[in-house]
């Protein structure tokens, strides 16, 4: 009885408290968006949920969203709660039992945050074993806002990422940048690279059975930085299914659908700025 | 030009009984020769399509020749060209694409057979660009688009027909070979006499040679289908290349037929199937040649290879030097096999009975040739690219005595791989100046045109070979008359013992 | 000296494989002891590697065993040698292997022989040699590789099965260079890494306390406070490699702790044991 009302009492000073009884829930989305060049992320808290954002020189930004339902017990106690912290300890901590998937017995996480300048606690357990971790949060700094509406979207392709895969996994990193093309004439979806070796493209035809839905208006050829938007075959590599669109301005999101081990959907997202010259020297 | 080479994934029934699967053959070919060199170098002939490869020591070489039985469609020129003569046949297009860009496109050869369909090779000559396209699964279509060099053909000099020692293995018969030394390990050793087969691996005199472990696998002449050796030899050469050489012929489950004649002496590997398919591959041999300018050269610390080397390493001084010559000659009188003796270690010492094996570090069973005492590292050098295609100037010079039958008829012998070669090296004396003078420039890529005065000065044919490599990729089955225009004696004797094994050569064209 | 060994099961070389294997992992060079009735694989490196001393029988290993040791008095044989050499001598065993002889011989060096029999693809029998050579050490080095002594612990834990160990502390070791390993008389053990970063700490619990009778009269103390945790702080890395062996199913690991001096693992699996004396960084 003292022991539930000490953990009450130290429950209650915390702004946050999320419960899972999967921790590979959480961490396999959050793999999603971790690269070693972008370690520091920002965890936003509201009442829907987590959403989780890395980014990446200022043109390419990765979003996880880890809605409430995902979580047993989800408590929050102010609203819009912030902080940035090392993905790459978190992910560690969260792996501390082995990242093996599928199959034996997870183990169950809890995660309090106590408000700013507090680290975030994270409680794991496994048949019996705890595990205690403590990690430094930072100040939040302000996200981009790459003013993504749906409104301005020219083209837009649903695949199965699997097949995208392939592809990035097999892009010539030689290459500076990805090219994509959009049309809604042949060869409808075209990645290309240009390479050290030469040029290498993939065509993807609309009637493919690897794409589900195929709603582009205009041709459009756009250019990314190879080396940022790569980390996203993560992404691919967990999800079932991919959204790609691009908008007027030639900014793309891809949207990857990650199924969870119990049966939720959740989303985790990348906008990338297209890589042109002009563009450049704004940003920089 | 354009050419078309379609492959298809269809099962293919091998005349030697497995069912293979095309795309993934011919990927694992670009995976073995992507072990040898760093450059692929295509041919389309009407024969069918050619890949060579070349390391960049030249000390391998390696050809496959996939007929046009091997593809479902196969033109090596475009349908246009079609009035073209016979004899242009031989100035047909050539070029030559870096391994690791092609290796890309055959990534995981197994995992070809499951996703892709069809592959079309091709030729855009006004981009200059080699095309490969995969159609895949889904309808995805993959393109691969080269920048290639347009290059000469790469030939090998051998003599592989009159080989007194030939041995025929099934594809996995040495598989173990590939698994059983030390990844790290470089060259291996080849013993053979009429009763055994040995490889061991070869151990260079380092500063602990005492702590390199020796290993020897001994196999039965029974375990091969054809065992005959009319020179009890052996010959020291790369591991790395022969373990692709293995690899693909288990995958291709061709009998691997193994040609050689002596040490110093390059070994040839080639397997065949009738119409669709054939490999031949040339590895140097580490040489034993008794060169005496380059053990004036390279005295001091690697002279006494031949010695097991434990105890007298740390101080290399000629006398030992001496002692490690007399007792590699005497070991060579005594055929080498299986009675040497190497040094003891004071030290320690052992009753006669803690099982004493005659086995031993690596004492050459050279025949009548003094010990080497060249460079000594076994490790084949690495060398650019011109100065490899510097040819000794007595093959200019006098090109009649290579078919002279010393030691071999060269002419008759060399196989149909070298017929370009030949035809080159035997053309018109007037031209061998200027041919040698455009094999000095190995790349010839599209309209570099002439080459400059300077070019040629850098490069006169009296250049001697480089020596670190000849005992690499010189062989040393010629002898022939010192070239008139020798200008350094030193050379004369190693040249005159030596012979390419990998050339670029040049087409007489135009 | 002589010594010659001779099995025709391929297990035991496996096993042995296993055996050297685990050596490798800690150390390029050890001693090789070999007496009638044992052979031991001793590391004797307090600062960097540690300590490493290995025991096994060789009737577990060999069906044939014989050596005469350097005089009637001193029966024993001491070689130093890369159990990594080793292991790549042996690997070629696995090939089903149908004998596998060692023998101590003179070449140019002293030599282990490993000679191995094989059948060949046709059924023949093709025979592999690996000649891996040997320091043989004189006598008077003899004395500093004996067994070491077990001093008086605070305390001695089972550890965790080996499997959630070995992936817990691959996980810590990204997370820091060195752990605080500790236990407690209650039975539990914690792995701790603290960084500027983050704090983790890894608790098991319910674990056998061991009460190691080593001998010496003073009886374990009562009045130990049992939640008291005993620790000694390590380099992850060396835990890792104890730990990463590859022999994979030890029926005990026995971890001795001496508050901040000593960390000393037991491994023992039925026909070997190895001690591992761990380096303590102090600070």
């Amino acid at each position: 009885m003292t022991l539930s009302t000490q953990q009450r009492d130290q429950d209650s000073q915390y702004v946050l408290i999320a419960k899972l009884d999967n921790v590979r829930n959480v961490s396999t989305i959050l793999k999603a968006i971790h690269s070693k060049d972008r370690e520091i992320a920002t965890v936003f808290a509201s009442e829907n949920g987590l959403k989780v954002t890395v980014e990446t020189a200022k043109c390419i930004q990765a979003n996880a969203f880890l809605q409430s339902e995902v979580f047993q017990e989800y408590r929050l106690k102010e609203n819009n709660i912030s902080f940035q912290i090392n993905l790459t300890i978190l992910m560690e901590c969260l792996n501390i039992f082995g990242s093996n998937t599928a199959g034996g017995a997870a183990p169950a996480l809890k995660m309090c945050y106590g408000g700013y300048g507090t680290p975030l606690m994270l409680l794991l357990e496994e048949l019996g074993v705890v595990t205690d971790c403590s990690i430094k949060t930072l100040e939040p700094d302000e996200t981009l806002d790459f003013n993504f509406c749906s409104a301005n979207v020219v083209n837009k392709i649903i695949m199965k990422s699997e097949c995208l895969t392939d592809a990035f996994q097999e892009l010539d990193m030689t290459s500076e940048v990805l090219e994509i093309l959009m049309s809604p004439d042949k060869p409808y979806l075209r990645l290309s690279t240009f390479g050290h070796c030469g040029t290498t493209f993939s065509d993807f035809p609309k009637e493919s059975d690897m794409v589900e839905s195929f709603q582009c208006t205009t041709t459009q050829t756009n250019r990314y930085k190879l080396s940022l938007i790569k980390p996203s075959v993560k992404a691919l590599s967990v999800s079932s299914k991919v959204s790609m669109r691009t908008d007027h301005r030639g900014f793309l999101s891809l949207q990857y659908m990650i199924r969870n081990e119990d049966g939720q959907v959740c989303f985790v997202e990348y906008y990338c700025a297209p890589d042109e010259e002009a563009e450049d020297e704004d940003y920089d | 030009m354009k050419y078309v080479i379609l492959l298809d994934c269809k099962k293919f029934r091998w005349p030697a009984v497995s069912l293979l699967v095309i795309i993934e053959v011919f990927g694992k070919t670009v995976h073995a020769l992507s072990r040898f060199g760093d450059d692929i170098y295509l041919e389309p002939l009407e024969k069918g399509l050619a890949l060579k490869t070349v390391n960049s020591s030249r000390s391998a070489f390696a050809y496959v020749l996939f007929s046009p039985a091997f593809f479902i469609k196969y033109q090596s020129r475009s349908p246009g060209d079609g009035l073209a003569s016979g004899d242009d046949e031989e100035e047909s297009f050539r070029c030559r694409i870096t391994a690791k860009s092609c290796l890309r496109i055959f990534k995981s050869p197994t995992n070809l057979e499951k996703n892709v369909d069809r592959c079309l090779i091709s030729l855009d000559a006004q981009e200059c660009r080699l095309i490969f396209q995969l159609n895949c699964r889904h309808g995805i279509t993959k393109t691969f688009s080269l920048t290639y060099q347009e290059t000469e053909t790469l030939q090998a000099v051998f003599a592989k027909e009159l080989s007194p020692n030939h041995i025929i293995a099934d594809s996995r018969a040495l598989g173990i070979v590939s698994t059983s030394f030390k990844p790290q390990q470089e060259e291996v050793t080849m013993t053979v006499n009429p009763t055994e087969l040995s490889f061991r691996n070869y151990v260079e005199d380092e500063a602990e040679p005492g702590r390199v472990t020796h290993s020897e696998l001994k196999l039965p002449p029974q375990e091969f289908s054809e065992y005959r050796i009319g020179v009890d030899t052996e010959v020291t050469f790369c591991l790395k290349e022969f373990k692709a050489i293995l690899s693909l012929s288990d995958t291709v489950r061709l009998p691997l037929n193994i040609r050689f004649e002596t040490t110093g002496k390059p070994i040839v590997f080639s397997f065949e199937s009738e119409g669709s398919l054939e490999g031949t591959f040339v590895l140097a041999t580490l040489a034993d040649i008794g060169a005496s300018q380059s053990s004036q050269q390279t005295q001091p610390s690697t002279s006494h290879r031949n010695i097991s080397g434990r105890s007298h390493t740390t101080k290399p001084s000629a006398s030992s030097a001496t002692t490690g010559r007399k007792r590699s000659s005497k070991n060579a009188d005594r055929e080498g096999q299986g009675e040497r003796s190497r040094p003891i270690k004071e030290d320690v010492e052992f009753p006669d009975e803690t099982g004493w094996h005659p086995h031993g570090p690596q004492e050459k069973g050279n025949n009548d040739q003094p010990p080497r005492t060249s460079a000594g590292s076994p490790v084949f050098p690495v060398n650019s690219f011109t100065d490899k295609l510097r040819l000794p100037p007595q093959d200019m010079s006098a090109p009649q005595d290579i078919s002279t039958p010393q030691g071999n008829g060269v002419k008759e012998a060399v196989s149909e791989v070298n017929s370009t070669f030949l035809a080159n090296f035997m053309g018109d004396a007037d031209q061998e100046a200027e041919e040698h003078r455009l094999r000095t420039s190995p790349i010839r890529d599209k309209g570099s045109g002439a080459e400059s005065d300077d070019d040629d000065f850098d490069f006169v044919p009296n250049t001697p070979p480089s020596k670190k490599f000849k005992s690499m990729f010189f062989g040393s089955t010629q002898s022939q008359a010192a070239g008139s225009s020798r200008d350094v004696e030193e050379n004369a004797a190693e040249l005159s013992k030596s012979r390419v094994l990998a050339v670029d050569s040049d087409d007489d064209d135009d | 000296m002589k010594f010659r060994a001779k099995t025709e099961e391929i297990s035991n070389i496996e096993q042995l494989i296993r055996v050297c294997g685990s050596i490798g992992k800690m150390t390029q060079l050890c001693v090789l002891r070999i007496s009638e009735q044992n052979m031991f694989f001793i590391l004797n490196d307090k600062v960097v590697h540690g300590g490493v001393w290995c025991q096994m029988n060789p009737d577990n290993f060999f069906e044939e065993y014989r050596m005469e040791g350097l005089s009637e008095e001193s029966n024993e044989i001491y070689l130093e040698v890369s159990p990594d050499e080793i292991v790549q001598a042996l690997k070629t065993g696995t090939y089903a292997a149908k004998t596998l002889k060692v023998k101590l011989t003179k070449k140019s060096s002293p030599c282990l022989t490993f000679e191995i029999e094989l059948p060949s693809q046709s059924g023949r029998i093709q025979t592999f040699i690996h000649d891996v050579p040997v320091n043989v050490l004189p006598k008077r080095l003899w004395s500093d590789y004996k067994e070491p002594l077990v001093p008086q612990f605070d305390i001695s834990v089972a550890m965790p099965p080996l499997k959630s160990l070995k992936s817990v502390t691959e996980r810590l070791k990204n997370l820091g260079s060195y752990m605080e390993l500790s236990a407690n008389h209650n039975g539990d053990m914690r792995m701790r890494v603290e960084t500027e970063q983050a704090t983790v700490s890894v608790n098991f619990k319910d674990l056998e306390i061991v009460h190691v009778d080593n001998g010496s009269s003073q009886s374990q103390p009562q009045n130990r406070m049992m939640g008291r945790f005993y620790g000694a702080k390590v380099d992850i890395k060396n835990l890792l490699m104890f730990l990463s062996g590859q022999l994979v199913n030890p029926s005990r690991i026995i971890c001795n702790i001496m508050e901040n001096r000593a960390i000393h693992c037991f491994l023992i699996q039925e026909d070997v044991s190895i001690q591992y004396c761990m380096p303590v960084i102090n600070n």
